[in-house]
């Protein structure tokens, strides 16, 4: 059986793998992510850096600290599009 | 049975959703192309959506263990729609509005999402692969091997077809630019203007009413702009630092220098993390209810759990065709190429249900993205069990000049409310501009 329960849709890390981090001595989610990658794929954390904060609260019993830092960008840009900034309209 | 299109006939009548698909009528038929195979698509509609309502509930496999893939929220926060359009890698389906003679094609899979052999992968290894810690431990010759063969296994999709060009970009100067057109941001763009700011507005999506625009029991009566707020749709703001915000309209970088900037980004949804909630057919509630709004019913029979607002639409929309379960929580989501059913628990009982489509209005995460990189402190609120960008009573953040309204730093109140709170924001941003002090 493959049941997984993803806590990172995005780079295929369960929730397992993120238990084992903690187990590791991974207390806080900067250095989870650094452990198992989650976090670090197309979503950049949407989805995953809050869920990850929740199993941390619970297992931990103490309130998160900070997020990863939320980096530009938000969504992929393609290259193209940043490479042209410097080719401007004004408006 | 599998997802389809639903008639106005379908629904009881004077149901707001009825009227909505009634307005839509049947005209912007056009066909989208998907693995070779014709799909019908209304224009406009999201590429995903179209491709749903075909009954494609897988459109692609993850990275690692390619699992099936399939559209989870619908609004651009997961990996579940991306395939390659039109020879261009990567492209969430769900931000892509369908236009005739549209290619879509699974990717990183072989020969095609819905079947790619490459799922060994996920069979090898039941538990996990540590390819963090596993790919490292050897060294030397064997090391490359290894990676190598993950870069060929894993990843996403391959270069495009062909050299792209792009348009120029533009820079706007304002003294005010509010992301995010749903209530509160309406209102405080509205706020702004009436003040006598230069305000832009911004948002993702092709129109105003942010959530509001997924419900399908709002009466679509959303708040209007002033005339004197310049407004861009299809404008995703993606990165903001200093006083410059870059914004992609329509595949166009804008530079957006603003004095003050306020964030309306409102809430994300989510599903929770239990086995198989990666499953195609498992979406949040918030999606189901947008499909919905397109006329598409993503399952025939949907097991929906949760007691938000979405959920609660749903159920007032669909009735008996959903088993409702609003106090339960999810303990596993069963099938592996598609959801098949679900098991659930409340107080001490657990059940299971059969399902094609199992929806989930579960809790809610801030969007505090953008405030963050705005240099708004963002922290863990126990209450809501997300982080946010603190503020003050009016919006204000620990960094000047950055203001955040709404869904985001309240969670999910009243409309009424949503709208209060952006005119709030948006009259205490007009006074910083007057120089009237924070």
């Amino acid at each position: 059986m493959t049941a997984k329960a993803m806590l990172c849709r995005c780079e295929d890390v369960t929730l397992d793998e993120v238990m084992e981090a903690l187990e590791a001595g991974h207390q806080d989610i900067e250095s989870v992510k650094r452990y198992t990658g989650f976090g670090t794929g197309w979503c950049q954390g949407k989805q995953c850096v809050v869920a990850c904060a929740r199993v941390l609260a619970k297992a931990t019993g103490k309130a998160p600290q900070l997020p990863i830092t939320p980096r530009p960008p938000l969504h992929p840009v393609a290259l193209g599009v940043l490479a042209s900034l410097g080719d401007v309209e004004e408006g | 049975m599998a997802p389809r299109r639903i008639l106005p006939t379908d629904l009881p009548p004077g149901s707001p959703l009825a009227r909505r698909l009634a307005a839509l009528g049947s005209s912007g038929r056009v066909t989208v192309e998907h693995d070779g195979a014709p799909v019908a698509a209304v224009e406009g509609e999201p590429l995903a959506v179209s491709l749903l309502a075909a009954g494609q509930l897988t459109l692609a496999r993850s990275v690692k263990y390619h699992r099936p893939r399939g559209a989870m929220c619908l609004r651009g926060d997961c990996d579940g729609c991306l395939v390659r359009v039109d020879g261009v890698p990567n492209v969430m389906s769900c931000q892509t509005p369908a236009r005739a003679g549209m290619v879509a094609q699974s990717q990183n899979a072989f020969p095609t999402a819905g079947i790619d052999v490459l799922r060994v992968t996920d069979w090898f290894f039941p538990k996990h692969l540590d390819h963090h810690h596993l790919l490292v431990k050897f060294g030397g010759a064997l090391n490359r091997t290894m990676q190598v063969f993950a870069r060929r296994m894993a990843g996403l999709g391959t270069l495009p077809d062909a050299i792209a060009t792009f348009p120029r970009s533009e820079s706007l100067d304002v003294d005010a630019l509010v992301v995010g057109a749903g209530t509160s941001g309406v209102a405080c763009a509205n706020a702004l203007a009436r003040g006598g700011a230069r305000v832009l507005l911004v948002d993702e999506r092709e129109g105003p009413g942010g959530m509001r625009r997924d419900d399908p029991m709002d009466d679509g009566a959303y708040p209007g702009c002033d005339p004197a707020v310049t407004v861009r749709y299809g404008a995703g703001a993606v990165a903001t630092y200093d006083d410059e915000t870059l914004v992609i309209h329509e595949g166009r970088g804008v530079t957006v220098r603003a004095r003050v900037r306020v964030f309306a980004t409102g809430a994300r949804e989510s599903v929770g993390v239990f086995p198989q909630s990666d499953v195609p057919g498992v979406f949040t509630a918030r999606a189901f209810a947008l499909a919905l709004c397109h006329g598409v019913l993503a399952g025939e029979r949907v097991a929906l759990v949760g007691d938000g607002l979405f959920a609660r639409s749903i159920a007032a929309t669909l009735g008996e065709r959903v088993t409702h379960s609003p106090g339960a929580a999810v303990v596993e989501a069963l099938g592996s190429r598609a959801v098949k059913g679900a098991t659930l628990r409340e107080g001490g009982r657990e059940w299971t249900v059969k399902c094609d489509a199992l929806v989930v209005d579960g809790e809610l995460g801030a969007a505090y993205e953008l405030a963050g990189q705005a240099g708004a402190s963002v922290l863990w609120s126990d209450g809501r069990q997300c982080f946010v960008p603190e503020s003050d009573a009016e919006g204000a953040t620990s960094r000047e000049g950055v203001y955040v309204a709404g869904s985001l730093r309240w969670g999910r109140i009243d409309h009424d409310a949503r709208a209060r709170d952006g005119a709030a924001v948006g009259a205490r941003a007009l006074r910083d501009l007057r120089g009237e002090g924070r």
